[in-house]
């Protein structure tokens, strides 16, 4: 793990010639960066292509609640997004809100369950879920929330799943490590939902053989969504490369590429170009298979920021404490 | 040979155990001190110990590894004793089941685990093969032999991979040493049992003793195995350890890294403990290589 070898260095007083010059990072990696003095910066404000990025909006300003602070350059985008087999099920009986998760999980019991924490697919759907179920992100913004503060706050979450536990795979007494663990479970037929993070849908892993060819996507009622990056550390070799590189996959050849290939989706402001750029990024949102991708206007009404890493310690220690514990 | 021409001969082994094991020990303790720190937390001290021994989660998590390395050890060594005695006769395919005996050795731990979860998962061969003669009425109903939250899955894996090893040592010495006092005790009207019990059994001891260190110091700290074949909860001790150090607040690591000592700890104090005892064992006259 690159945060690994990044610290050593540090600790080990290597100060220039780092063998890391560029690295991909989001959210929990930033964050321990960040803490640790690792990065270079700021420096993401300098390069041409920034102005292709939307700075403005707080879902790029922020990396999961931090200020990023031109310390990093938009990559991708991401948003959360159930799986389900359109040979097995139709979409409107699969369940959209947690509400309906509830009473889904009542009539099919055994047939759902989700990674537990601290694994990310798991952190971010109970993240999803606090959301809606104690009345919005908004309250979870501020940085000195302390963990008394989140436990009072988020006691209907953690009802919800509680209650939920009987109902779940396994009835609960077990939960998946990881979410290929799930992902298997799903395509082996053990469960009929899994999750996903990629922003441009699961085409890549349907073409890889993760995912059955019938899988499809949709959005829940409230959808986090975050931005990943690419970030310098504070020893490395080559800067000036590295920002050229972090330059290079802002341009709209390069995002489409991306989109393409790995199914994330845009880091530029898409909404912004005009002309040959905005085309380039269309013809590939339009050459997905349907059913593979969501909405655009579906993602964007659905989304929910991706809020700071103390919430993410918070959410994973108050889990195991009423949910994963003894 | 001078001593000087020893010490010269010794020297590669020597330095190699202190640079890749005695060195990375120390290194890891004072890490677990908060040495090195590069975070804004700064003070040195036995802080991240205290914290884990009042964890409810360290504590379980220790439980579980005792009581899963324990088990998975003496099954071994109960099915190695019984498969081994009932090897030394020659019967026809033999030599197929010395063969099939000892092929689990080689096989690396990660692939017996996977294949445990491929054959005893409730989407496993043998839950499908059950499903369908019709046994079972749904896949869901096989018995949760994985991932249950008493580490059965664990337990299996590691007694498929253990009880060859342990076997082999105890199949040669049955063969050959063990056999003449075997013989003789016969010949003096020793019944079968009290053969077993005052022959085989006290010779085979030591070897027994030995290959138990190595495989339950091997259970206790193993992390493929509870990783792929583990509940959610109570976690075994080298995963807690793994996901305090991937924590993202990277002030965990010091509890990581005691965690890990812990287990060294352990292995050591085990190490120990069965040295005293072949020691013991040397004294009252039987040692190692059945020579009273």
């Amino acid at each position: 793990m690159f945060v690994n070898k990044i610290t050593s260095e540090k600790q080990a007083g290597r100060e220039t010639g780092g063998s890391i010059d560029l690295i991909w990072v989001n959210g929990e990696n930033y964050f321990t960066l960040r803490q640790g003095g690792l990065l270079f910066g700021p420096w993401a404000d300098q390069i041409p292509n920034s102005v292709l990025v939307n700075w403005s909006d707080p879902s790029f300003a922020y990396d999961m609640g931090y200020e990023v602070d031109f310390y990093e350059s938009p990559w991708g985008t991401a948003q959360y997004q159930m799986i389900y087999d359109s040979a097995k099920h139709d979409e409107s009986e699969l369940p959209h809100s947690f509400a309906e998760l509830m009473a889904w999980a009542q009539a099919n019991p055994g047939r759902f369950t989700y990674a537990a924490p601290p694994a990310f697919m798991g952190t971010t759907m109970i993240k999803s879920a606090l959301y809606e179920l104690t009345g919005g992100y908004e309250q979870y913004a501020d940085d000195d929330l302390t963990l008394e503060q989140f436990r009072t706050m988020s006691e209907p979450l953690y009802d919800y799943l509680s209650d939920l536990e009987p109902y779940l795979w396994n009835e609960g007494k077990t939960y998946p490590a990881e979410i290929t663990e799930l992902n298997r479970m799903f395509s082996d037929g053990e469960v009929d939902l899994t999750m996903t993070f990629s922003g441009a849908g699961i085409s890549s892993d349907i073409q890889s053989g993760a995912l059955p060819s019938t899988a499809k996507v949709y959005c829940m009622d409230t959808s986090i969504a975050n931005t990943n990056y690419v970030a310098i550390p504070f020893n490395a070799n080559a800067k000036a490369a590295a920002m050229v590189v972090a330059n290079i996959l802002l341009e709209p050849e390069q995002q489409a590429q991306h989109i393409a290939l790995t199914g994330s989706g845009a880091g530029i402001d898409v909404n912004a170009l005009d002309g040959w750029r905005a085309d380039v990024i269309n013809d590939v949102y339009d050459s997905l298979p349907a059913g593979t991708i969501v909405s655009r206007e579906d993602a964007a009404r659905t989304s929910a920021p991706d809020l700071g890493g103390n919430l993410v310690g918070y959410i994973e220690t108050v889990w195991t404490e009423r949910i994963g514990g003894a | 040979m001078s001593d000087r021409k020893t010490w010269i001969m010794l020297m590669p082994a020597l330095l190699v155990i202190v640079a890749f094991f005695i060195a990375p020990l120390v290194y890891s303790f004072l890490l677990s001190l908060n040495f090195f720190s590069i975070t804004s937390n700064t003070t040195v001290g036995f802080q991240a110990y205290a914290s884990i021994l009042g964890s409810k989660s360290f504590i379980d998590s220790l439980a579980f590894s005792l009581t899963i390395a324990a088990v998975s050890t003496v099954v071994s060594i109960a099915v190695a004793i019984v498969v081994s005695m009932a090897l030394r006769r020659t019967f026809i395919g033999r030599k197929l089941a010395l063969f099939v005996y000892q092929f689990n050795i080689p096989v690396p731990h990660l692939v017996v685990a996977i294949s445990v979860l491929l054959l005893l998962s409730q989407t496993g061969l043998v839950s499908r093969m059950l499903f369908a003669l019709g046994i079972i009425s749904a896949p869901s109903d096989f018995p949760m032999i994985v991932f249950d939250q008493s580490g059965l899955g664990i337990i299996i894996a590691f007694v498929l991979k253990f009880f060859p090893f342990i076997g082999i040592a105890v199949l040669s010495l049955l063969l050959t040493t063990i056999d003449d006092y075997e013989m003789q005790a016969a010949t003096l009207g020793a019944g079968p049992l009290r053969r077993f019990v005052y022959v085989l059994l006290p010779m085979m001891m030591p070897s027994i003793l030995f290959s138990s260190i190595l495989v339950f110091a091997y259970a206790f700290g193993s992390y493929e195995v509870p990783f792929l074949l583990g509940s959610t909860y109570p976690k075994a001790l080298s995963i807690l350890s793994y996901q305090e150090f991937t924590d993202i607040d990277l002030n965990s690591r010091p509890q990581a890294l005691a965690i890990a000592n812990m287990i060294t700890l352990v292995v050591v104090a085990m190490v120990i403990l069965a040295y005293m005892q072949l020691n013991a064992m040397n004294r009252m006259g039987v040692r190692k290589d059945g020579e009273a």
